[in-house]
């Protein structure tokens, strides 16, 4: 891992305010990593946000960008280096969504053609047609989309860096939840350097490598992965920060996998629907319920144990029930929420690749396990305090 | 009386036609001034809120002074004819225009500012691309009150011997009761409100195009 962004000692005090908004504040961002900085509103997170990209003047110390001390660079170029979104976009409401995300090439005067190709490029990139969306004015889209533009706009020169200051604050949570799923699934193909500015805990969970939790007296209180953060937190200051339902959180970090993360992956047994019944019964020397896939391996039905006493037909003639599917890669909380709202005394999902494919199973009691091993404290699990 | 006012106009028509235009170039150059005047106030007063209280005081003074009183108390000075003419029309011209750009500099949203800036354009370009682009309907709207504003005091300006209408309708009320006074006073007053209505329409045609030219960048894409 190489250092993409270092604050050296920085400190922010405006004139005619008494305590600093930033004090001596050090922090390295590594290449390739989300930072988010999380904190309570006039932490001081906004403004060492805005040191990066010299929008604010730091009143001592330095900040290193890729190695070059940002205060002897000439502030338009260094800003015209590193995007910059915030929220509800900021876009020029007079000008198109193709002129607003050509604004940086623009002033790097590429040529016409390179900045239509590369507009087009970034409004795939951002999911909007761009026959569609290219000549529409900002106020012709809803707020989810703005916000795309806003990201288009801020990848349009391929900068190293990214600064993001509450870029999904304005919007109602699912267009949030969207923009947040797909914004992670960009960075996974882009990987970028991101500063990523939140008051929302859930939110910094979401999208942080790394999080910075800022003190009302504008110091970080940790700085530390996701996971940690929940796990251990370093203050009483960051778990009351961080808040309750640490299970639940925990949970949301976990991806379901079909590994030995869930044990009852191992037990399930496939049969693609059409097979004679009696052939089950010789293959499987215990008789379990089975899962009655299509020709492709995606799941169609459960059938009981009980049921497989026919011997006459096939597997498709016997009674069964539909199976309840989770994609590899969803959080553990939605795979939680989906096994606790089934029927039945040990419900059981089906673990599907994204294809639809089936290649596990998990039950609550894999969830209980991954939550043993996670590294909760076991207290927290039993009397949690709301 | 209809047919002599229309038999007024076709007589007269050659002297009318030449007061109507030098009317249109007195309240041309009046406001073109007003605005290099006003525009440079809003701008120049912009974070200084001192300054722009002490512009909007003096120029909401200049508009409370009764035009007559103005345009006499500027004779000593400047004489007679174009001088106090224009000078007058101007201090009149002021208010709305440095209102209405104040307004609308005001008016652009900070966090598109904001973005603007961060994202690497300089102060000038910033200011050029996007908050002046962005005060400009509420600009126009100052011009166009300010346009029709001018028109009418120009009017006034015979009372200093200014050029344009106002001569007709002075000598015309001077003389009423006499031959054709009340034609000269009419026809004077007809073309009056006559340039008026045309130079708002074509201010009016001046915002559509400024409007309207986005609309056509728009459509070719992202280069134009």
């Amino acid at each position: 891992m190489t250092t993409m962004i270092t604050l050296d000692d920085i400190s922010k005090k405006y004139p005619g305010s008494a305590r600093p908004a930033v004090q001596n504040l050090n922090l390295e961002v590594e290449k390739g990593e989300t930072l988010v900085l999380l904190g309570p509103s006039g932490c001081g997170k906004t403004t060492t946000l805005e040191m990066i990209n010299r929008l604010v003047t730091p009143t001592s110390g330095n900040i290193f960008i890729n190695g070059r001390n940002t205060s002897t660079l000439k502030t338009t170029e260094l800003r015209r280096e590193i995007g910059y979104v915030i929220q509800d976009a900021g876009l020029f409401p007079h000008r198109t969504v193709a002129q607003n995300i050509a604004t940086v090439p623009q002033l790097l005067k590429w040529q016409s053609e390179r900045i239509e190709e590369r507009v087009d490029e970034l409004l795939e990139m951002v999911h909007l047609a761009p026959d569609e969306y290219r000549n529409r004015m900002p106020s012709e889209l809803s707020g989810g989309q703005r916000q795309r533009v806003g990201v288009a706009r801020a990848l349009a020169a391929d900068p190293d860096v990214i600064l993001m200051d509450e870029p999904f604050g304005a919007l109602d949570p699912i267009t949030r939840g969207h923009l947040q799923s797909e914004f992670l699934r960009l960075q996974d193909e882009i990987h970028k350097t991101i500063v990523f500015v939140t008051h929302d805990i859930d939110e910094a969970l979401r999208m942080g490598d790394r999080i910075a939790v800022f003190g009302p007296d504008s110091t970080i209180e940790q700085l530390d992965t996701p996971m940690r953060l929940i796990t251990a937190p370093a203050s009483p200051y960051v778990e009351n920060f961080v808040g309750g339902d640490t299970t639940m959180r925990v949970l949301g970090l976990m991806e379901v996998r079909a590994d030995e993360q869930s044990p009852s992956s191992a037990e399930i047994e496939t049969v693609e629907s059409g097979t004679p019944t009696n052939e089950i019964r010789i293959a499987g020397s215990e008789v379990r319920d089975i899962l009655v896939t299509d020709d492709r391996g995606r799941p169609q039905r459960w059938v009981l144990a009980d049921a497989l006493d026919d011997l006459s037909g096939t597997v498709s003639d016997l009674p069964g029930s539909v199976p309840v599917e989770i994609e590899a890669g969803s959080s553990m909380r939605e795979a939680a929420g989906a096994l606790l709202s089934m029927p039945g005394e040990n419900p059981r999902a089906v673990i599907v690749d994204e294809d639809g494919r089936v290649i596990g199973a998990l039950t609550l009691a894999d969830v209980q396990r991954a939550i043993a091993e996670s590294g909760v404290p076991p207290s927290e699990q039993v009397g949690e305090r709301v | 009386m209809g047919l002599n006012l229309f038999e007024y106009f076709l007589r007269n028509a050659d002297d009318l036609l030449e007061l109507t235009l030098t009317h249109a170039v007195v309240v041309i150059v009046s406001v073109a001034i007003a605005v290099t005047l006003g525009v440079a106030a809003a701008i120049f007063s912009r974070r200084k809120t001192r300054v722009r209280a002490v512009c909007l005081n003096v120029t909401s003074t200049f508009m409370t002074i009764p035009a007559m009183a103005l345009f006499g108390l500027l004779i000593p000075l400047l004489g007679l004819g174009w001088g106090p003419t224009i000078t007058a029309l101007v201090m009149y011209a002021l208010l709305p225009i440095l209102h209405n750009t104040i307004a609308g500099l005001d008016g652009v949203d900070p966090r598109v500012k904001r973005a603007a800036e961060g994202i690497g354009l300089t102060p000038v370009q910033v200011f050029r691309r996007v908050e002046l682009p962005l005060a400009w309907p509420v600009m126009l709207i100052g011009i166009r009150v300010t346009t029709l504003m001018t028109v009418s005091s120009a009017a006034i300006a015979a009372y200093v011997n200014g050029p344009g209408l106002g001569g007709d309708i002075f000598t015309g009320l001077s003389r009423i009761g006499g031959a054709g006074a009340i034609n000269q006073v009419l026809a004077a007053v007809i073309l009056v409100v006559l340039l008026g209505i045309i130079l708002d329409l074509l201010l009016q045609v001046l915002g559509l195009l400024t409007g309207a030219r986005r609309q056509r960048f728009s459509r070719r894409g992202a280069a134009s």
